[in-house]
């Protein structure tokens, strides 16, 4: 392992740091010469380190959306609910351990990875955090709400966030549908009828969305005028 | 060394220096966080724009700071792309450029200490877009990692104190100054506790001095960084500023003070404009030594909404400029 594949383990994976801490070299499959130079490093330090490097990437704040705390306020409240005797630093040491924390990305290096956003909606999907629409709800919000202040990311969306031509949208289908929408530098909300979000997310041709629900040219027409006002049909 | 070698280094180390200042001077550096106040803030009529207290800070002291450094940092998750970041640059330099005509950038992406891969093309390519457009005369950036993997950190470490490390901080720091278009100042790290630790067996200031003796570039001394490293390696008292001649002086233009603390037996780098006498002593040692230097930087003052210093920062500032008008009448 190179040294600054030891060192992000070190800082961003508890059980790899643990072993570090406590001495157990064996655990951590380090060369000779790996050793030696890991040899200098204060483990207090080192410890205080990863602490500030873990929770940051709870706490750290974003534009357009605040810290994950604030994005996934419901979803990580249930995570405390169900876990009274765990503190929040437990749970960013699950996420930063976890597989879809590698996918994250900051700036200069971001283009192709996650958002933190998806991230830890990922990751709270596995580990059954809260309850499913509350955290694509959050996560949908969270994203788009950034995709305000940030209309050409570098990172990968998740399917449910489709691209409108003045913006992105999701279509939450929790009981009514609602649309949640980013587009021309604004964030909407509100619910909207079943038959305008299979216009939006079927691909099917509009006509034979409109059969579908028995809906007549003239309502389809204004549907669709309606839609492209808003920036979210062509 | 004979004298005329001794004035030929001199002169090749120039070649790399920043032109202005032309004489020592004090200047003044300032984070503009993206979204804070002070900083750089969003208006519903505006746009991306700087806060008014950074305006009212650089007006109220223009006749004391001869230059001006910002901190970049990202904006957001977006590409990047150097128009994104023009609005709020140009508000600032429309309304204090006239007064601070001396700038410089402090870069916070370049990650100098990496040993992974890492592209820096599209990072340079907005950096030199800023050097062109508001003429910025250096860029200066720590010696260390800003990021590990693509995962933010949440205050630079140290470069790999390992002959791999220096490897490759040579060779970092050698493209980045070759693709700048303005001088590449390469900054000492800090080791402010909290992220006060460091791999490998080389000693610092050797391996900052073979760093940008190799890669043939200026270097900032930030006092702090340097106090904080000899702390943590136990050095007190006088030791503090000991084994200054193991640093490039030669190569230093540049020497920032940002507010430090020691408090039970740990030292903190902690930006907040209070400046500790070891700080002022060891400036006053480093301007003895270093002949090209030529901007003393008091970094990250603090500062209330109409740009007034605190009371502890004020204090700190007058010493400082007390011991600037010392140094400087020598």
């Amino acid at each position: 392992m190179s040294l600054d594949g030891v060192l992000y383990r070190l800082l961003f994976q508890r059980s790899y740091r643990d072993a570090f801490l406590r001495g157990d070299i064996e655990a951590l499959g380090l060369s000779p010469s790996d050793v030696s130079a890991f040899s200098t490093v204060d483990r207090g330090e080192l410890a205080r380190a990863a602490r500030l490097a873990c929770d940051g990437i709870l706490r750290r704040s974003h534009r357009g959306t605040g810290s994950l705390l604030d994005a996934f306020a419901q979803t990580i409240g249930a995570w405390r609910h169900a876990h009274p005797n765990h503190s929040l630093e437990d749970l960013a040491d699950e996420l930063t351990q976890s597989l879809h924390f590698e996918r994250y990305r900051v700036q200069p290096c971001g283009s192709g990875g996650l958002s933190l956003q998806e991230v830890f909606f990922r990751f709270a999907e596995d580990a059954e955090i809260g309850d499913a629409p509350t955290r694509k709800a959050e996560c949908a919000r969270a994203l788009l709400k950034t995709l305000v202040v940030t209309p050409a990311p570098t990172f990968a969306l998740p399917p449910f966030i489709f691209r409108a031509p003045k913006g992105h949208f999701a279509i939450l289908e929790e009981g009514e549908p609602t649309l949640m929408a980013a587009v021309e530098g604004r964030f909407v909300t509100g619910p909207i009828t079943r038959f305008l979000a299979e216009l939006l997310i079927s691909g099917e041709s509009p006509s034979h969305v409109a059969e579908r629900f028995g809906v007549d040219a003239a309502v389809l027409d204004a549907s669709c005028d309606e839609l492209r006002r808003l920036g979210l049909f062509a | 060394m004979p004298a005329g070698q001794y004035r030929q280094n001199l002169l090749t180390v120039a070649a790399h220096l920043p032109r202005r200042p032309e004489v020592l001077g004090l200047g003044v550096g300032l984070d503009l966080r993206w979204g804070r106040d002070p900083g750089m803030l969003y208006d519903e009529t505006h746009g991306d724009v700087v806060s008014h207290s950074v305006v009212r800070f650089l007006e109220r002291h223009v006749g004391e700071f001869g230059h001006l450094f910002v901190s970049w940092q990202p904006k957001d998750g977006g590409k990047l792309d150097a128009r994104q970041y023009f609005p709020a640059y140009d508000d600032l330099f429309a309304r204090v450029g006239h007064l601070y005509t001396i700038r410089a950038l402090h870069q916070t992406a370049l990650n100098l200490g990496a040993l992974e891969r890492y592209d820096r093309r599209e990072i340079l390519q907005l950096t030199n877009a800023l050097i062109r457009r508001y003429d910025l005369g250096w860029v200066n950036e720590d010696l260390g990692l800003w990021s590990i993997h693509g995962k933010p950190l949440p205050y630079p470490l140290a470069p790999y104190l390992t002959d791999d490390g220096l490897d490759a901080a040579i060779r970092n720091v050698r493209e980045v100054r070759l693709a700048l278009d303005a001088p590449l100042l390469v900054e000492f790290p800090g080791f402010s506790d909290g992220v006060a630790f460091f791999i490998g067996k080389l000693h610092a200031y050797d391996f900052f001095r073979v760093v940008a003796e190799e890669s043939e570039v200026g270097v900032t001394l930030d006092t702090g960084h340097l106090l904080s490293y000899q702390w943590l390696v136990g050095k007190r008292g006088a030791d503090l500023w000991g084994e200054l001649e193991r640093l490039p002086l030669d190569r230093c233009f540049e020497i920032h003070l940002s507010g430090c603390e020691i408090r039970n037996d740990r030292f903190f780098d902690l930006h907040h404009g209070v400046l500790l006498d070891a700080q002022l002593e060891l400036l006053d040692r480093l301007v003895g030594s270093c002949p090209n230097v030529r901007a003393i930087t008091y970094e990250d003052p603090v500062f209330d909404g109409e740009g007034q210093l605190t009371d502890a920062a004020a204090a700190s500032f007058a010493a400082l400029r007390l011991k600037m008008a010392g140094v400087m009448s020598r």
